[in-house]
């Protein structure tokens, strides 16, 4: 068997324009948003289950390992092809199958974005509650592979909470419904153990997600504070007042700074760091909350700003919203993680990373989704400029230790990945029989080793089975 | 009687060398009301009590399996929080084991949404972390999910680390003599349960916002609902209307959810379980009726594969109550 029968007898099963071979095609699928890339054997593009699955079987029967992709905006590399595997795309499944608006469920395919499923229910008045920064063009089924947060996952959850069953297909080519309509069902919470294992079991082609109503009432604040360790505590004493926020987003001064031409000016700029507060509910309870929150805040030295109305709500947001695209005009790349800390180490954890960040003569930015001490370091860098990849990926490599020398956790939404797989081998974060149990779990849900191979649990980080692995991409001009 | 987590491993690797099968008990307030297992070892975990740690400003909690759910829940109270652990289990454990959400699941989602991690005794005798005491995590698979709801055949849980949230500032129950159409129009209730006698709205809040609901809806202030603890259906939720007609006596049907309850004679049962897989669902017995087919099982059809290669993947040697793997 070579590559030119594998090409023939997939675009016998896909079509001729469901399985790209071309240098520049292929190209297209060598990354996701993050750095680290490499080159397929061929793109699957199927447009329905039934050719998925007689393309996966052959695969399978063919020993052609598998990797999934839903949009490729993921940022840990869980896209990236390695070792020569097929990608497999979802994007062109991507239809709404059934919205069940009395029962508050919708049965959606992989492909569908985020941000295209929540409009459609809107007009039913229901949303789907959670919004991942990339929710304009991620995938449900991406959300699915890495249960993805995001801002309002503080109060709302995570995509596993919104998922009410799945179908799922093994390496195979097999269906298996996961998960059910009905609220309990004999057996093993399959369907949960399948979101967030990032494409390593098999592909889920059908997602029952859980549909919400919207709020009576939103309420964003803004609150301005001298200093990071004041932002924390005050996060912790809003946290404690008995009203839990929906989001709960801290920018540090760098990051204000950044923002600023974005933010119509909405944001103090000689802030040391911000707060961004939002509540929903009924309305005496938004009321009360906001007040509260604003009291808490005040005791660390706050000023606040309540939004008047959706537009002023909107301009609060968009700064935040903003920090990629701003962090696109200070710089040609950026790196970030996503580190978790116990929520009371927020203000220990940034003091740390600033410290690195000048240890390692590196830029850096922070967002933090407060509520869940979840953190995002953004390091811009120029990777053109010699050592500075190293310097960028050591600074990385300091943070998400320290994160986890206070009991946090590698990774709070976007996944392990091909890049943050050592750390599952340290045993600062995992033992090796803790390690042993997921390298066993994989092997249960996927006996042949196909599915997205080498990525989130594996047994040796040896470079060499990585294949053609890079940083950087092809054709980039040192 | 075991006091540490060195003594159920220990238990453990004692009933591997006999090859004998293992029960794990709490209070077994779930277990006795369900068939009696054949001869098999039990390992009592109702012994392994107490938080363990608990810090208010983190919204998490970490106690030992055997902690009665009510001196939780008394703990959390005092400092204005509460971890929704209301089915039918009296242990955090059983709770946990046998993932049966209260009735406000309609609010509060699955008990599963509220396991973070802790610390689990495999079929090996291995003692083992799993999930993580932070609010989120992906960096490892999603492992209290599979373990929520496995009902003692994949491990010992020795240690449970649970989210938890503030308590609303009021709740309170509400009637309205009407039938089901009030779960579309009441704003978030934390439940709404369908009985023979009405409506019975939960809700929690702002007290002003649920005084004005209340009146909005013409909803009176009542007591719970009675819920029936003979059989516990469930069934996605645009099925309830096909088993109701088959129900004798008293039931309390959670709207918006799927979870009948009700009390049918024995000779119903049998029946009325086979309507619940039509539609989709099961029932659960609370009893040991010889004329009903077993009614809890953790490998079904068409996941039996997958199923008992994830036990075997902690329990390889089959320990953990085999009786409870197949119907």
């Amino acid at each position: 068997m070579n590559e030119s029968d594998v090409a023939k007898r997939l675009r016998a099963i896909l079509g001729h324009d469901g399985f790209v071979t071309s240098a520049y095609g292929r190209a297209m699928y060598f990354r996701d948003a993050g750095f680290l890339n490499a080159e397929p054997l061929g793109v699957c593009l199927p447009s329905d289950v039934d050719h998925l699955a007689q393309a996966v079987r052959y695969c399978s029967e063919h020993g052609i390992g598998m990797t999934p992709r839903g949009a490729g905006t993921g940022l840990a590399g869980g896209a990236v092809p390695l070792g020569g595997t097929v990608v497999i795309a979802l994007s062109r499944m991507n239809r709404i199958l059934e919205v069940d608006e009395e029962n508050r469920h919708a049965w959606v395919e992989p492909g569908l974005a985020n941000a295209a499923l929540d409009q459609a229910v809107q007009r039913v008045g229901l949303r789907y509650a959670p919004d991942p920064s990339s929710e304009a063009a991620c995938s449900i089924g991406g959300n699915v592979a890495t249960n993805a947060g995001g801002a309002h996952c503080l109060a709302h959850g995570v995509t596993s909470w919104h998922v009410q069953a799945l179908d799922f297909m093994d390496a195979q080519g097999d269906i298996h419904r996961l998960g059910s309509e009905a609220p309990e069902a004999n057996g093993y919470d399959l369907r949960g153990i399948v979101v967030g294992s990032e494409g390593t079991f098999g592909i889920v082609t059908r997602i029952c997600v859980r549909l919400m109503p919207r709020p009576r009432e939103v309420r964003t604040l803004l609150l301005a504070f001298a200093s990071v360790r004041a932002a924390a505590e005050a996060v912790s004493a809003i946290i404690a007042s008995g009203f839990l926020p929906v989001a709960l987003e801290l920018m540090d001064q760098a990051a204000v700074e950044l923002v600023q031409e974005f933010s119509q000016a909405a944001y103090p700029p000689d802030a040391g760091a911000i707060l961004l507060v939002e509540f929903e509910g009924m309305p005496n309870q938004v009321e009360e909350a906001t007040d509260v929150a604003v009291e808490e805040a005040a005791r660390f030295g706050s000023t606040a700003r309540v939004a008047t109305d959706a537009d002023d709500r909107a301009r609060l947001w968009k700064g935040r919203k903003a920090i990629g695209g701003a962090l696109a005009r200070m710089a040609p790349d950026y790196y970030l993680h996503d580190v978790v800390v116990p929520r009371t180490r927020l203000a220990d954890i940034l003091d740390q990373v600033l410290q690195i960040a000048k240890e390692e003569r590196v830029d850096v930015v922070n967002v933090m989704h407060a509520g869940d001490g979840n953190l995002h370091p953004l390091i811009p860098f120029d990777r053109t400029q010699k050592g500075t990849l190293e310097q960028v990926f050591r600074a990385g490599d300091r943070i998400v230790h320290a994160a986890m020398a206070m009991g946090g956790v590698p990774s709070g939404e976007h996944g392990i990945g091909l890049e943050k797989r050592s750390f599952l081998h340290e045993e600062l974060f995992m033992d090796s029989q803790e390690l042993e149990l997921h390298l066993r779990l994989r092997s249960a849900m996927d006996p042949t080793g196909l599915m997205n191979p080498g990525k989130k649990v594996v047994r040796t980080l040896s470079k060499a089975s990585d294949g053609a692995l890079s940083m950087v991409p092809a054709g980039t001009w040192l | 009687m075991a006091l540490t987590e060195k003594d159920i491993v220990d238990a453990v690797r004692a009933a591997a060398d006999a090859q004998r099968a293992i029960e794990i008990l709490g209070r077994g307030s779930l277990l006795r009301r369900l068939p009696d297992p054949p001869a098999c070892v039990e390992i009592e975990v109702s012994r392994l009590q107490g938080i363990r740690s608990y810090e208010p400003e983190e919204l998490t909690v970490t106690v030992a399996p055997g902690t009665p759910t009510a001196e939780l829940a008394d703990a959390l109270a005092a400092s204005g929080q509460e971890c929704p652990l209301e089915g039918p289990g009296e242990t955090v454990g059983g709770q946990i084991a046998s993932g049966l959400s209260g009735v406000r699941r309609l609010g509060l989602g699955h008990i599963r949404e509220w396991l973070l991690g802790g610390r689990v005794v495999t079929g090996e005798g291995v003692a083992l972390r799993f999930g993580a005491p932070t609010v989120k995590n992906v960096s490892g698979y999603d492992v209290p999910r599979i373990l929520c709801g496995s009902w003692g055949t994949l491990g010992v849980l020795t240690e449970l680390t649970l989210r938890i949230r503030p308590r609303p500032r009021f709740q309170g129950w509400f009637f309205a003599r009407e039938d089901s159409t009030l779960i579309g129009r009441v704003d978030s209730p934390a439940a709404v349960v369908r009985t023979r006698a009405g409506t019975f709205v939960l809700l929690e809040g702002h007290p002003k916002d649920c005084a004005e609901q209340a009146g909005r809806f013409n909803l009176s202030e009542t007591e719970a609902p009675d819920l029936p603890q003979g059989v516990r259906i469930s069934v996605p939720p645009r099925e309830v209307d096909r088993i109701l007609p088959e129900l004798e006596g008293d039931f309390a049907t959670e709207l918006g959810v799927g979870v009948i309850h009700a009390s049918p004679s024995e000779e119903a049962m049998p029946r009325i379980a086979r309507c619940a897989r039509a539609a989709g669902g099961r029932m659960l017995a609370f009893g040991d009726f010889p004329s009903l087919p077993s009614q809890l099982f953790m490998v079904s059809n068409g996941v039996a594969d997958l199923a008992s290669r994830v036990k075997h993947a902690l329990d390889p040697f089959g320990l953990f109550a085999p009786w409870r793997l197949a119907s």
